[in-house]
């Protein structure tokens, strides 16, 4: 044997390292924050492939729990959001959101906004039993009737109320041809503007999915050209959106774009330029800032401050949604039941987003949306309806 | 002989007692880590088999979790059948399609089978994200019902813990089993050479078309096991990096030795634990750390064990 | 037939970057024996160290935006290179003498490891960039095609050809060849085989780094932008036939062809699919490729 000290003391060593390496992370892990701290759970995408929506309520929640404990926190105790990654996929985000329930055992946790991950969570919310809010639009959410789960953003059927409304309506077009993220979003998306079309008697004539992670969508496009569309309905995140435009100009397509909020993301609007934005279309859930109040210009001017980006309407639910938790924290305290019966009984909370009111049917919380194109030549939204319609 | 093996059976003694034990003295959390660690292991087991004993490499037991996960789900929602059905269902599933691709892609060695077995991972992927009428796309499949064992269901933590250690154990056995009959000294001539084992009585392709066939359905285990303690299935459980992982958990505790696998399973499964205070630079420093386990400590932490205590007990080591 | 044009143009464009990757692979095989799962990785840091020079270069070389874009290039395949000399000393030395299995987790974990650095130091949105011929389309027989496409084309042709020339008409290309066949007999021979190692790991990461540059502007850079293309790559080297430099130039092209023409005839959905299918074909069927040598396996 040749070791370089005596074999038995290495051995021993090697054998003590390994059981302290074994042992220590099965004893409870240590808390990172003082005693009389308020800690709540969020679970979201840092890192996968939506990262980059992930980013922007990361940063909007980590504000929000700034501004909140600057304000004097809940009545003096401050409050701490616990982040853990749900990571690209179902699996991990379930994982995370057990994760923090079993170790932080908070009374409430901002789910995350990806539709897909938070319906994949659900099950777990109703076995946990507390109170969370997610910013994910998919029309299956509320058809889960989880009592315990609010939605903090339009849901995707207002949004193609209003898409059916701009292509009907607004841009006269009778040839629809749907585009969309084959998941949870995108599919949902589809056929609540299908159905939605099918109902004012306009048929789509082509439905091409992708993936959010593809490069190149030119044959989807192309078959969608193929088969008549004049309009391009589309439901997608912020790369894959930005591809789409850029690619739909230089195949050379002329047929207009109404998008769902994806594209009016400011990491989408980031990547294109004006002109790959001239006849596009898109729903917003708000125009942010001074549209809505004095309050919200100052958000977006400190939010710009703090992250060197701009917000978007998912970031800023969040925000607004932690800002109803904070009122509601000091009103009935950190009891999980409590939380759940002020969430749904919220009415006409001025947020930076808009006002939110709970509908009693469906929890959720935001109930209009906005119709946008781009003033011609830049990157500037404008608004072209509201809806539903006052 | 005599010493080492009762030597053997104390130390096997010793380490059931102590993971009976464990429910008791970790938190909530660690114990369904615990849980995910005994299914990883059973996974694991399967790559000691087909990789440890028979050499062949294999970047897609992923893909054999996830077939035997998804089958006991659709099964069981589908048809209403109980886990004690869809499980073997499951495993036999796995073998089945690892059957059907073994005998053309087993004729490869090397990087060759290394790119085959990841091309069917990633492919096996894209059919669960895509084929949304049965495997629920990306959305998955969720509702997943519980097991079910003389009438009561298993609902706790605890009771998974039970479950899948008794299942953990009885793999084990047979692996164990295995290893010392003629199928596993089989094995071991075909992996160290191949050519001469040819030319002896050792039936090579049937060996290895076995070996493979066998690691996968351990794999399909391990998914139907998930599949109904986690409640949930999606194709993330299927990924490349999910495979790569379980390779490392393979090298991590010592490739040869089924102790190893399930040392591996578990020293991985809590590395994201132990690595907490790291942050957001947890994977780098994941990913340098396999690489120094790679360059220091390549026989695994049992190999390197054997070496120690037990340096002239048979040549273990790999060619 | 225009769309069949534009298409088809695409493909080749996308072909030609699988090509230049699919060399970096085989070159790191061929000559140190490595199946290099990092290459994706690789590409995905050539593609972000573009995006971070080509906006620093403006500062030193303001006027001439050629001037911009070479300094850039410049940049980043010095950049590469220093990544080239790390991956020789820091993975392949130390493992060197290992199994084939641990060398491809060894590629892989630092692979992980590499894209998570590049998270934590560009962030995670994704990054434009401009491609140094701008945005202009042509009109080709009525089909429309970026210039762009056009000049990867060009630039991967011209980088390939420099490849062979480099590997097979000069002397260092003779003891390239002569350590891939024999690392042995090229030690006796005198051929200081660890700094021929080393040159190799900086060519493979150049060539890597080279394809992120030219992918950059299509596709919009964020880490994941390698994954990918790492598995189309070797997809194109199993087609094209390992150890052969027109075997990755047709394996690459066809793979872009497959995956384009794919999606739009048979299957957008399954399109990856269709990739992975005719690479299995490939190696049940003729595992050395279309123009590789017999399939001799590798200790």
């Amino acid at each position: 044997m040749h070791h370089d000290t005596d074999p038995k003391m290495s051995r021993r060593r090697a054998a003590a390292a390994l059981g302290a390496f074994a042992a220590a992370p099965l004893l409870r892990p240590s808390a990172a924050y003082a005693a009389d701290d308020i800690v709540v759970g969020a679970t979201v995408p840092i890192t996968g492939t939506f990262a980059a929506t992930g980013l922007q309520y990361h940063n909007s929640l980590r504000l929000a729990q700034d501004d909140i404990n600057a304000a004097g926190g809940i009545k003096g105790r401050k409050l701490r959001i616990v982040f853990e990654d749900t990571g690209g996929n179902n699996s991990t985000a379930v994982n995370a959101f057990v994760k923090l329930v079993k170790q932080v055992n908070p009374p409430f946790v901002f789910l995350s906004g990806l539709s897909t991950q938070a319906l994949a969570m659900e099950p777990e919310v109703l076995k946990a039993k507390i109170p969370v809010v997610t910013a994910g639009g998919a029309v299956a959410i509320q058809e889960r009737k989880n009592p315990w789960l609010f939605r903090a953003r339009p849901a995707d059927t207002l949004g193609a109320g209003a898409i059916t409304y701009g292509v009907i309506d607004l841009l006269k077009k009778s040839k629809p041809g749907l585009l969309y993220a084959q998941d949870d979003y995108g599919t949902g998306a589809a056929n609540a503007v299908e159905a939605m079309l099918a109902k004012s008697g306009v048929s789509v004539v082509a439905k091409e999915a992708f993936n959010p992670r593809d490069n190149d969508f030119s044959a989807q496009l192309l078959s969608l050209k193929n088969k008549g569309a004049d309009v391009i309905v589309s439901f997608n995140y912020n790369r894959d959106g930005a591809l789409i435009l850029k690619q739909r100009k230089s195949l050379g397509l002329t047929m207009p774009v109404v998008a769902g909020t994806g594209m009016v993301a400011p990491s989408t609007l980031d990547l294109v330029d004006p002109d790959d934005l001239i006849g596009v279309y898109s729903t917003a859930d708000t125009m942010l800032g001074e549209a809505v109040s004095p309050a919200s210009a100052d958000f977006v001017r400190r939010y710009v401050l703090a992250n060197k980006a701009r917000p978007d309407t998912f970031g800023t639910a969040y925000y607004d949604a932690a800002l109803i938790l904070a009122e509601g924290l000091r009103k009935v305290g950190p009891d999980a039941e409590k939380l759940r019966a002020y969430f749904a009984g919220v009415k006409d909370f001025k947020g930076m987003a808009r006002n939110y009111t709970t509908d009693p049917a469906t929890n959720n919380m935001a109930h209009s949306v906005v119709l946008v194109s781009f003033k011609p030549g830049s990157k500037d939204l404008v608004a072209a309806a509201v809806y539903p319609k006052a | 002989m005599k010493a080492t093996s009762l030597l053997g059976a104390a130390i096997l003694g010793a380490a059931l007692v102590a993971a009976l034990a464990v429910p008791y003295v970790v938190s909530d959390y660690n114990l369904r880590v615990t849980v995910l660690a005994l299914q990883s292991a059973i996974a694991v087991i399967g790559l000691t088999i087909a990789f440890g004993w028979c050499g062949l490499i294999q970047l897609g037991q992923a893909a054999f979790i996830g077939i035997g996960a998804y089958t006991s789900a659709i099964l069981a929602l589908r048809f209403g059948l109980g886990f004690w059905v869809t499980m073997p269902l499951a495993m036999a599933a796995s073998a089945l399609v690892a059957f059907v691709i073994a005998v053309p892609m087993l004729r490869l060695r090397g990087h060759y089978l290394a790119l085959a077995t990841v091309g069917f991972n990633v492919t096996a992927e894209i059919v669960a994200k895509n084929w949304t009428a049965v495997t629920g796309g990306y959305d998955g499949i969720s509702a997943i019902p519980p097991v079910t064992l003389f009438g009561r269901v298993i609902e706790t933590d605890l009771g998974y813990f039970h479950l899948s250690l008794v299942f953990l154990i009885a793999v084990a056995a047979f692996a164990w089993t295995l290893r010392h009959s003629r199928f596993g000294r089989a094995m071991i001539a075909v992996r160290d050479d191949e050519i001469a084992s040819g030319t002896s009585s050792v039936p090579v392709v049937r060996t290895k078309v076995l070996a493979f066939v066998i690691g996968s359905a351990l794999a399909g285990l391990s998914g139907a096991l998930y599949a109904h303690y986690a409640h949930y299935v999606s194709p993330g459980d299927f990924e490349l990096s999910r495979s790569i992982t379980l390779l490392v958990m393979l090298i991590a505790g010592g490739e040869m030795a089924i102790a190893g696998a399930i040392l591996g399973a578990v020293l991985l499964s809590f590395a994201p634990e132990w690595l907490r205070f790291v942050g957001e630079a947890y994977l780098v420093v994941f990913g340098v750390g396999v690489l120094l386990l790679l360059i220091l400590m390549p026989e695994g932490v049992v190999g390197r064990l054997r070496k120690w205590f037990a340096p002239r007990a048979g040549k273990v080591g790999r060619a | 037939m225009t769309q069949l044009i534009q298409l088809i143009v695409n493909a080749i464009a996308v072909g030609a970057i699988y090509a230049v990757v699919a060399l970096s692979f085989e070159i790191a095989y061929e000559s140190t024996g490595v199946v290099n799962f990092a290459t994706g990785q690789l590409v995905t840091i050539g593609a972000l160290l573009g995006a971070s020079t080509l906006a620093y270069s403006g500062v030193h070389f303001g006027g001439s935006a050629l001037a911009t874009q070479a300094a850039s290039y410049a940049m980043v395949f010095g950049g590469m290179a220093i990544v080239g000399l790390l991956f020789f000393v820091g993975v392949f030395m130390p493992l060197r003498k290992q199994p084939a299995l641990t060398v491809i987790i060894g590629t892989v974990a630092i692979g992980i490891a590499i894209q998570n650095l590049a998270q934590l130091t560009w962030g995670s949105l994704p990054i434009a960039t401009q491609s140094p011929v701008g945005t202009r389309t042509l009109d080709f027989f009525g089909a429309v095609v970026s210039v762009h496409a056009l000049y990867v084309i060009v630039v991967a042709a011209v980088l390939i050809a420099a490849v062979y020339v480099l590997l097979y008409r000069s002397a260092l290309g003779a003891q390239f060849r002569a350590l891939a066949q024999d690392p042995e007999a090229a030690r006796l021979m005198g051929i200081r085989v660890n700094r021929l190692y080393a040159l190799t790991w900086v060519l493979v990461c150049a060539l890597a780094g080279a394809a992120g540059l030219l992918l950059g502007p299509m596709w919009f850079i964020d880490v994941g932008l390698g994954e990918g293309i790492g598995l189309k790559a070797f997809a194109a080297a199993i087609i094209g036939g390992f150890g052969s430099v027109p075997g990755a130039i047709v394996g690459g092209v066809l793979v872009g062809l497959a995956e384009i023409l794919g999606a739009s005839y048979i299957s957008s959905a399954y399109k990856d699919a269709i990739v992975f299918a005719l690479m299995f074909l490939f190696l049940l069927v003729r595992p050395q490729g279309l123009f590789g040598e017999r399939v001799a396996d590798r200790a």
